[in-house]
């Protein structure tokens, strides 16, 4: 019996092809599943958790892993399952929500430098200088501070601090891209500024764009439980991974599971999205694959 | 080469007067009153305007920047609000602490993340490097105040080899200082320990394919000579260029670090002085870390230069 080999198009080709190279190693579907598994948490939450994450039970508090609470519960008697549950929705959402702000806002900045250049260039490189100068620790603390306490402005100010870092990496992209023929046909042929930029230039930022985003994913978890940790996070009772480590301390002599457990979580997701960002880069830019 | 310098140099004193403006706009967006702060809530009406004028808080807001950047050209920081003493004083006493931390943190980083990153590609696709790289890989991804509560946790409150917190000077006592600052230069360290092994192991793996190296071995070298004295050189470039970025982040650890190891450094008087809108200090300590990472900054790309000679020629 003659079996016909399935013809794939270019298209279908580079996809497999890059699926293949992503999913190569075993780190990367590891952290591939432990990032669906958080994403499907995060989501269904209330179907999943098996408590109310604020539910208070005065009765059995501090408690250590039991049947009844596999975490255990912490100094108000809440649940941490459900708590790591429900606050992954919050550390979720601060790294994807404070990605895209700092992705977009960094993006136009970059390839506006980048394709306008002289002044402009100058002007905005300057200022994407003097806030990288600024370590993102403190930056975050200063917008923290202005901005006030809550999930919308962690992510807000999460977003600022990381943003020059795809202003300078937009702006690389553009300077090397501008000098191409097709862009300099597409200006020969009529195009604007404007569309020359957005069609034939900002296409070709995005593949790196997208990879600094996934390992920035993590970076964005990281600040918001640093800054949660230091009294600037979300407000509580809204369960955070970063304030539930910070609250653990207290109890850290006696019930240390009550700080460590939302660590892990912390180190679980923030690695994840780092392997899965490396085997994007690896997976975008061939030279670099099987070198790790 | 000196052309080059000039330009870097032109463009790091604009950076550092954006910071300037920067930090000041920020500061004063800031809510709330930092003398009402000071004073609390039971300072009558007079007592905010004496205070507020003994600070020059009343003055618009150009006057105020322009004096304190006509005060840094005369090394006077202004004085602090809350600590009622010279910023530049209470900047020198809290140098040292974090100094103290710093340092050896980036120092530790700097040697064994070097050491790992060679021995990892060394041993490429064997066991041994897949350890290292997942350790570094974890390392990158914990929280450094998580960590510090586990070392707390296991060498202070479990086997009592440590102390929890505090900060004792070298003056005061030798042994007394090393014993509390072990562990918070662990902690500082290990994010950078962890890129760094990553980055050598990664810019290792790049240089030992190339051409030259390929001849060193077919010449006979021993391999040590071929991986310290012919790779590793020429590996360390793009280590080098991380080291600037390594300065701002220990420094931006020391908030976290400091607070956790309640130690009187510069993290956290920053910390302190931003919850009280403590203005002086807050320009002044930030002013201080952006000059310190942008000169780090520009020493490392006119190191870089004088490492690698095909930047130079370019």
């Amino acid at each position: 019996m003659n079996k016909e080999k399935k013809v794939l198009t270019p298209a279908a080709e580079r996809r497999k092809e890059f699926g293949k190279a992503f999913f190569e190693r075993k780190t990367v579907r590891a952290g591939f599943a432990i990032i669906l598994i958080m994403v499907f948490s995060a989501i269904f939450a209330p179907l999943v958790a098996p408590y109310d994450p604020n539910q208070q039970d005065l009765l059995n508090m501090l408690k250590g892993p039991s049947l009844a609470h596999i975490f255990g519960t912490d100094a108000l008697g809440r649940d941490l399952l459900s708590r790591i549950i429900y606050g992954a929705r919050a550390s979720l959402s601060v790294g994807l929500v404070s990605t895209l702000i700092a992705g977009s806002i960094g993006i136009t900045l970059g390839l506006t430098a980048g394709y306008l250049g002289k002044w402009v260039d100058a002007v905005i490189m300057r200022i994407m200088d003097a806030m990288m100068s600024i370590p993102v620790i403190i930056l975050a603390l200063f917008l923290g501070s202005i901005l006030g306490k809550g999930l919308g402005n962690i992510m807000l100010c999460i977003g600022i601090v990381m943003m020059p870092g795809y202003a300078r990496m937009t702006r690389g992209q553009v300077l090397a891209v501008k000098q191409l023929d097709y862009v300099t046909a597409g200006k020969i042929g009529g195009a604007t500024r404007a569309k020359n930029a957005l069609k034939h230039i900002l296409p070709n930022c995005i593949a790196p764009n997208l990879v600094l985003a996934t390992m920035n994913l993590g970076t964005a978890i990281m600040v918001e439980a640093g800054l949660s940790y230091l009294g600037m996070g979300i407000n509580p009772p809204t369960a955070s991974w970063g304030s539930m480590v910070s609250d653990g301390y207290r109890y850290l002599s006696n019930q240390p599971h009550i700080a460590i457990i939302p660590g892990i979580f912390i180190i679980l997701t923030v690695w994840s999205f780092n392997v899965c960002g490396d085997a994007l880069r690896d997976a975008t830019d061939p030279r670099l694959r099987g070198t790790r | 080469m000196g052309s080059y310098v000039l330009k870097r140099l032109a463009q790091s004193l604009i950076v550092v007067v954006i910071v300037t403006v920067l930090v000041f706009g920020l500061m004063h967006l800031l809510p709330g009153d930092p003398i009402q702060i000071y004073l609390g809530d039971t300072a009558t009406p007079e007592q905010i305007s004496y205070y507020t004028q003994m600070f020059g808080l009343d003055q618009p807001l150009y006057v105020q920047y322009f004096k304190w950047i006509s005060g840094l050209f005369h090394g006077e920081m202004g004085r602090s609000i809350t600590y009622s003493i010279d910023v530049s004083e209470l900047l020198i006493k809290r140098v040292a602490c974090t100094l103290s931390v710093t340092l050896p943190a980036f120092l530790l980083a700097l040697a064994i993340g070097i050491v790992l990153g060679v021995v990892s590609s060394t041993h490429r696709g064997k066991k041994l490097d897949s350890i290292l790289t997942s350790i570094a890989n974890i390392g990158i991804a914990t929280p450094t105040f998580w960590v510090g509560m586990i070392l707390v946790y296991v060498f202070a409150l479990k086997l009592n080899w440590l102390p929890v917190q505090g900060y004792v000077s070298f003056a005061e006592s030798p042994i007394g200082y090393l014993r509390c600052l072990i562990m918070p230069v662990i902690v500082l360290s290990l994010g950078h320990l962890a890129s760094t092994t990553r980055q050598t192991r990664s810019a290792m793996l790049e240089v030992v394919s190339q051409d030259y190296i390929r001849t060193a071995r077919a010449k006979g070298l021993p391999e040590h000579r071929v991986v310290y004295r012919h790779a590793l050189r020429n590996a360390l470039i793009p280590v080098v260029t991380m080291l600037g970025g390594a300065i701002g982040g220990l420094i931006g650890g020391t908030v976290v670090i400091e607070n956790l190891f309640n130690i009187p450094g510069v993290g956290s008087l920053m910390m302190t002085a931003i919850t009280n809108k403590d203005y002086m200090v807050v320009q002044n300590v930030t002013f201080v870390i952006a000059v310190a990472v942008v000169v780090c900054n520009l020493l490392v790309d006119i190191l870089y230069g004088y490492i690698d000679p095909r930047i130079r020629v370019n």
